[in-house]
Parts: C-alpha cells; sequence; structure tokens
C-alpha cells in the first residue's frame, strides 16, 4: 500500500523542476520540455485522485486524456511558432526575440 | 517493503532523478533524452495506478511523438545547448556552473513552491494498492469503462477536442508554411550585392 500523498509530492516535485526550467532557460526549445513536465505532473495527480476517490470509475482518466489532447495541440502549434521564428530571426533564444518588445 | 511497493519507489526515483536532468542539463539532446525517459516512468506509473490505457497513450504521445517532434526541431533549429555555447564542448552541467543571480532566485522559487505544495500534500489522507503480479485472468474493463464514458457521458468535450485537434493542425500548417516565392539563396543574394555596386 502506498499513501496517496506520495504520489502527490512526486507530481509536486516534477512541476517544480518544470518551474525552476521555466524561469532559467533561454532557448525556447527548452521552456517547452519544462512546460512538458508540468502537463505530466498535473496528469499525475488526476490519475492518482481518479484511483482514490473512484477505483471502479474511470472518470478521472478522461480529464487525464483531454489534457493529453490539448497538450498536444499546444505542441504542434508552438513547434511551429518556434520554427517560424527561427526562419525570420534565426535563434530560438527568447533573450534575443525583442521585436515586439514596447 | 513488499515488491509492489519498492516498484513505485523505483519508478518515482527515476521520475525525479530525470526531471532534474532534463531542466539542468545544457546540451538540448541530452535533455529531451532524459525526457523521454521521464515520460516512460510516468507511463509506468499511469499503467501501475490501474490506467492502462492512459499509460500506453502516454508512451505513443508523449514518449514517441513528442520526443521525436522535439528532436526533429533541435536539430533544424541548430541549437546545441541551451545556454548557447557553441563550438567549445561545454561541460556536463555547464549550466549549473555559470551560477548567476536570477538561477538562484529561481531556485528559491521552485524550493519554496514545492514547500507549500508538499505541506498541503503530505497531509491528505488515504493508501493507494500497489501493482500486483498477477496476470490477469478476467478481460480488463477499464478501456471499456473508458470508452463507455468517453462516447457517453464526455461525448460533447470529445468532439470539442477534435476540433480543437483540427483548429491546431490547420494553424501549425499556416504558421509553418514558407512562402510560395523562391527565396533568394545566400549565394544569390552576394552575386545581386556584387552586381549593383558600381
Amino acid at each position: 500500500m502506498i499513501p496517496l500523498s506520495h504520489y502527490l509530492a512526486l507530481s509536486a516535485f516534477v512541476f517544480c523542476a518544470g518551474v525552476y526550467g521555466l524561469l532559467t532557460r533561454k532557448s525556447a526549445l527548452s521552456l517547452y520540455i519544462s512546460i512538458e513536465l508540468l502537463f505530466n505532473a498535473a496528469n499525475l495527480n488526476f490519475i492518482a485522485f481518479s484511483r482514490h476517490i473512484a477505483p471502479g470509475n474511470p472518470a478521472g482518466q478522461v480529464f487525464a486524456l483531454f489534457t493529453i489532447a490539448i497538450s498536444a495541440a499546444e505542441f504542434g502549434v508552438g513547434i511551429a511558432i518556434i520554427l517560424l521564428l527561427f526562419r525570420q530571426l534565426r535563434t530560438v533564444r527568447v533573450s534575443e526575440v525583442a521585436a515586439m518588445k514596447g | 517493503m513488499p515488491l509492489g511497493d519498492a516498484v513505485f519507489y523505483g519508478i518515482a526515483f527515476l521520475a525525479v532523478v530525470s526531471s532534474i536532468l532534463v531542466v539542468t542539463l545544457d546540451q538540448l539532446f541530452h535533455s529531451a533524452v532524459f525526457l523521454a525517459l521521464a515520460f516512460l516512468a510516468f507511463g509506468m506509473l499511469y499503467i501501475q495506478l490501474g490506467a492502462n490505457l492512459v499509460g500506453v497513450i502516454q508512451v505513443l504521445i508523449y514518449a514517441g511523438a513528442v520526443t521525436m517532434l522535439l528532436m526533429f526541431v533541435i536539430m533544424l533549429t541548430k541549437s546545441q545547448t541551451d545556454s548557447g555555447s557553441l563550438g567549445q564542448r561545454a561541460g556536463l552541467f555547464a549550466s549549473l556552473q555559470d551560477f548567476a543571480w536570477h538561477k538562484g532566485i529561481a531556485l528559491l522559487i521552485a524550493v519554496a513552491l514545492l514547500g507549500i505544495m508538499l505541506g498541503v500534500f503530505l497531509g491528505v489522507p488515504g493508501t493507494l494498492p500497489a501493482a500486483t503480479w498477477r496476470l490477469a485472468v478476467q478481460p480488463d474493463t477499464s478501456v471499456l469503462k473508458l470508452a463507455d464514458l468517453l462516447l457517453g457521458q464526455f461525448v460533447a468535450p470529445f468532439e470539442m477536442a477534435s476540433v480543437l485537434l483540427l483548429a491546431a493542425l490547420i494553424g501549425a500548417v499556416v504558421l509553418a508554411r514558407t512562402d510560395d516565392a523562391p527565396k533568394e539563396t545566400p549565394a544569390e543574394e552576394a552575386a545581386r550585392k556584387a552586381e549593383a555596386r558600381p
């Protein structure tokens, strides 16, 4: 038997690793990698709570599936934007992209 | 400690170590490989929690498609390292070696957030059964229930998700499309400039 809190602690740790990555990384691709970590941490919470609250009813897994679909859509559009950025400015480093800075 | 529990803590250790490596390694390709490892660890956790279909989709979509796409874009955009130190072989933990003040602040924020979350989460009661190692005698019915829910109670969000995916597909194609007019290569541009110069 594994305490539910251990699953939550694991997902909190991965989430905070993703937050650290979001705050420190410089390349837009690294930022995307960090965002994927955040999505996965949230998904683990959905599934652990689903298993804990209603073991026979997989309604919580449906939310995890929707999260995966939305993150896939976000990832596709984001990659297209990064490719466009690279084609226009020859860089993907977010500190060097200041064209829209007010 | 029973075997099922030990397996959980092993997978959790794998997930923690690989997610730390993902955000600290300077070489983007190494980062992507450890991201795939973290995805696989999460997929194992989902299957251990009885969410078989989500675990399989995790491996297919995240460990397969997302990681592969990420590696292609890393190669396409020639972004070898995160710190931008191209050429000279940076150390494995180069992003930790040039410790700047903003990284200290980021670490402080992340640790404070982790402290708040752990303070809340460690008080949550309840236990979950560990994985069992018996082969399934009866067919796995969780996928049937999930299909019932997806195409019954949640059919409206399901259709909305498919519209969202279609919109994202079209948006990605429109964004990444090149102009129809052929661009001049750098050599042609240099030749044109040389001609224009008197």
